[in-house]
């Protein structure tokens, strides 16, 4: 076991942790040393639950109309009230969720697989293939985020695929110089030198020793990168460009029913706006209790 | 004694408000506020060109708002294109005759001057052969709508302030085709020299000139000095225009140009759906008002050149699924009629109520699911089917709808997947005939004729359900040559009724709109359009009430 792989383990373990496993230790290290970033965890399962088993927890369909029933007031029989065709806002909530979810983990998913191959690659090998990859990210980072997602969108047309790998290509290309800046960092270790000396195989180091090494902060990136994507996949879902309707999305029923009807039922934009900050507040903050407790820059203070 | 001293000046004031005066900006969200402008050269034959040109470019002919109801006429000019003969005056044609049957004389105005234009036109004034340059450069576009100039066999100009069209054959609708239709601008011959496509060089005798156009934000005109029209205001007549500036914001999101007029950046916004008028009425209430129904009809279109559409048993069906009433009711509040497409109720007899139709047609209107599914299983598709619905995303009223029209059709086992698209994209794949099965789309009522032959006659350019009938086609060929108005009525009549029981739509309720103005917009009730969808000389006659705008505290 190379030497950052024994101190995550520690890390993971609890320097004076009797012996249990890792990730159970972990936790309670999290609930201890970052109360605030544990809430911020609860929340995320919550919605991870919600999300997962929305098709279960959904009292009504996510088109169920009717409209003797339009834009009543939150009672015992619609919890989050109903919108302007009598659906259900609880349950388009839960269904947004379900979203949120489908596009945030896949997306954020494939935005740390291109960070990862970018940035070992990059980072590894250096010379002319990280000047060139890294230049090309460069060239990346000075577009607007949005502007470059609504661009794109325009173009390909809007669609759950067409957001996942748009956001994954945006926010991986963006990621890698992340990674690429702990690679470098390990690459110099004696560990990989001393693997290198043995005649290990390039493939080998880079999954053996390089990527072990990498994955807290490969696993930090993916939770705040998945919060990002939510909150982008509302950002184009507010502005038209994001999954087609019925499907709702928190976005979406932002900027549609809950705006157009904004005064004749305020739940309408409160329901999902309230949703949206919790879910990307506390995915933020559990990231940031991640980070705090796996970065080994970060022990001590 | 003080009462008197009061009245008097209280009388006073109300004299010099209502005295009209020069000057000021005039913004407007207008019908058409979240579109922006389609192509500035008339050769595209772009349905929005009147709108986006017609304050600069005239036409031969024009509504008279001397007659409108705010003057004590009789005519709202709110029709999108459809000014009774009554209501017509000569914009650049002074007077007309026939000669013969079939040759219409026009005498164009001496003191109508196009403006100077720098890289295209010294100022000069206007000439027949401008006219004919006109008509020819749209006539000659390959992008021209099938059989719209058929009638005309050749245009020239007689003299100089002469125009004479030879028509092969009568066309009941000459005045709107090439008079006051959406493809009647005249543009000076120098614009066969220069990019048409460039905002920068459309010209015109009108009471603006194009400064500027901001793309997606903005067309900007300043007033043109020598426009040579007047506005007689209380028996005293004003050279116009009265604004020195009139802007048409381009604002694409319903929240942001609702929030536009009621912080005063709007001086009128012409069109809003009925859900934002009670709390505006509320929060606003110095704003005035005017109700009407809508100029366009709103249809889910069915591909009837393709499967399952071209069995006529599917699409009654799907109109079946459709629970009108309760859109009309709950949807629009009320504040719709159930049917009033493809003919408009303010079409006068041309318009047939649907009371009075055959029972099949008033089925179409009756909610009915079980017999929806009957029909569906008559027709082969008991267990239903999946289709594209196309919708534009520039349209929040069909956005809010959509989702309530795939829960109807859920219900029978019809599934839709909805597209929405931006409005180019969108209007482009009907033009090209590339859309999809469904398109829910809004499209103008025109006039009685052209709301048929436009539709629904085969190969036409805004036929969106591609429906094709030799006798239908040949029924509307016909009513082009009828002289006799009423006979018109009766074949329009039965042909309409025909269109609708064909189904070639799922056909659904026209809603109101409102449009809203602040007091300080003065000579002005609510009139929309003079022409085809052409506000422009409307906005030519408005004057702003600087004061009253100020003491309201906008300054």
């Amino acid at each position: 076991m190379s030497d950052v792989t024994a101190s995550l383990t520690a890390t993971l373990s609890g320097s004076l942790a009797p012996a249990r496993h890792p990730v159970v230790a972990f936790h309670r290290r999290l609930f201890r040393e970052k109360p605030l970033g544990a809430i911020g965890g609860i929340l995320f399962a919550v919605f991870l639950f919600c999300g997962l088993f929305a098709d279960f927890l959904a009292p009504f369909g996510l088109n169920e109309t009717d409209m003797l029933r339009r834009l009543q007031s939150p009672s015992w029989s619609h919890w989050f009230g109903t919108d302007h065709l009598g659906r259900d806002v609880l349950s388009r909530i839960l269904f947004g969720a379900q979203l949120s979810v489908i596009v945030g983990f896949l997306a954020a998913g494939l935005a740390t697989i291109i960070s990862i191959v970018l940035g070992v690659v990059t980072g590894y090998f250096g010379g002319a293939i990280d000047m060139t990859i890294q230049r090309f990210v460069d060239a990346w980072m000075t577009f607007p985020d949005l502007v470059l997602l609504i661009v794109v969108i325009s173009i390909v047309g809007p669609g759950v695929p067409q957001i996942v790998i748009i956001l994954g290509c945006l926010y991986g290309i963006a990621g890698s110089r992340i990674i690429r800046g702990s690679v470098i960092g390990i690459r110099e270790n004696m560990y990989v030198h001393a693997a290198q000396s043995t005649g290990a195989s390039t493939p080998h180091i880079l999954i053996f020793h390089i990527l072990p090494n990498v994955m807290p902060v490969v696993i930090v990136l993916f939770t705040t990168r998945v919060g990002a994507v939510i909150l982008a996949e509302a950002g184009l879902s507010f502005l038209g460009l994001g999954v087609p309707p019925p499907a709702p999305t928190w976005g979406s029923m932002l900027s549609g029913t809950g705006r157009t009807y904004m005064y004749l039922g305020p739940w309408l934009a409160l329901a999902p706006g309230l949703c949206l900050t919790v879910v990307v507040y506390a995915i933020n903050i559990y990231g940031d209790a991640l980070r705090d407790l796996l970065d080994p820059r970060m022990r001590g203070r | 004694m003080r009462v008197l001293l009061l009245l008097s000046v209280l009388a006073g004031m109300k004299v010099w408000a209502e005295t009209p005066q020069y000057g000021g900006d005039l913004n407007v969200g207008t019908v058409n506020v979240t579109l922006s402008p389609l192509s500035w050269d008339p050769a595209d034959w772009t349905w929005k060109s009147n709108h986006d040109t017609g304050a600069a470019r005239e036409q031969l002919f024009a509504g008279d708002l001397d007659k409108s109801i705010r003057k004590g006429g009789a005519y709202p000019f709110i029709a999108d294109a459809y000014l009774p003969t009554e209501s017509i005056r000569g914009e650049l044609a002074e007077s007309w005759s026939w000669e013969g049957d079939l040759t219409l004389v026009i005498n164009l105005r001496r003191n109508a001057l196009f403006t100077d234009r720098p890289g295209v036109m010294k100022a000069r004034l206007l000439e027949a052969e401008d006219v004919v340059f006109s008509y020819n450069l749209i006539d000659q576009s390959p992008k021209r709508i099938p059989t719209y100039f058929d009638h005309i066999k050749n245009v020239y100009a007689r003299d100089q302030h002469t125009v004479v069209f030879e028509f092969s054959q009568y066309n009941a609708e000459w005045m709107y085709r090439f008079g006051y239709g959406y493809y009647s601008g005249i543009s000076p011959r120098e614009l066969g020299k220069v990019d048409r496509k460039d905002w920068r060089n459309v010209s015109g005798t009108g009471p603006f000139i194009l400064e500027k156009y901001v793309q997606a934000n903005a067309h900007i005109y300043t007033r043109n000095d020598n426009y040579w029209d007047q506005e007689t205001i209380d028996g005293k007549q004003y050279d116009i225009p009265f604004v020195d500036k009139l802007i048409y914001r381009i604002i694409k999101d319903e929240a942001t140009y609702l929030t536009a007029l009621r912080t005063g950046q709007l001086d009128i916004l012409e069109a809003m759906r009925w859900i934002a008028v009670d709390h505006l009425k509320e929060t606003t209430p110095e704003l005035k008002w005017n109700r009407w129904l809508g100029t366009s009809g709103t249809f889910l279109s069915l591909r009837v050149d393709q499967k399952p559409f071209d069995d006529v048993r599917v699409r009654r069906a799907l109109n079946l699924a459709v629970n009108q009433k309760e859109i009309v009711e709950l949807f629009y509040g009320g504040h719709a009629e159930l049917m009033a497409y493809p003919q408009h109720p303010g079409f006068g007899d041309y318009f047939e109520p649907l009371a009075d139709m055959p029972e099949a047609v008033q089925a179409l209107f009756t909610y009915n699911p079980k017999k929806a599914r009957q029909l569906l299983d008559e027709a082969g598709v008991p267990e239903g089917f999946t289709f594209n619905v196309q919708v534009c995303s520039c349209s929040p009223s069909n956005m809010d709808l959509i989702p309530l029209l795939e829960s109807y059709l859920k219900k029978v086992g019809i599934q839709i997947i909805i597209q929405p698209m931006e409005y180019a994209s969108f209007l482009s794949a009907m033009t090209t005939k590339t859309h999809g099965p469904g398109y829910l789309l809004n499209s103008g009522h025109v006039n009685p004729i052209t709301t048929l032959r436009k539709s629904f006659v085969t190969g036409q350019t805004w036929n969106p359900s591609q429906y094709s009938s030799d006798y239908f086609d040949e029924q509307v060929r016909l009513l082009h040559l009828m002289r006799d108005e009423n006979e018109r009525i009766e074949v329009l009549r039965a042909l309409t009724r025909e269109i609708l029981a064909e189904a070639p739509y799922i056909w659904l309720p026209v809603a109101y709109a409102h449009t809203a103005w602040w007091p300080w917009v003065k000579n002005y009730g609510g009139e929309l359009r003079v022409g085809a969808v052409r506000p422009g000389p409307i906005y030519g006659r408005i004057w702003v009430d600087e004061k009253l705008k100020a003491d309201l505290g906008f300054d």
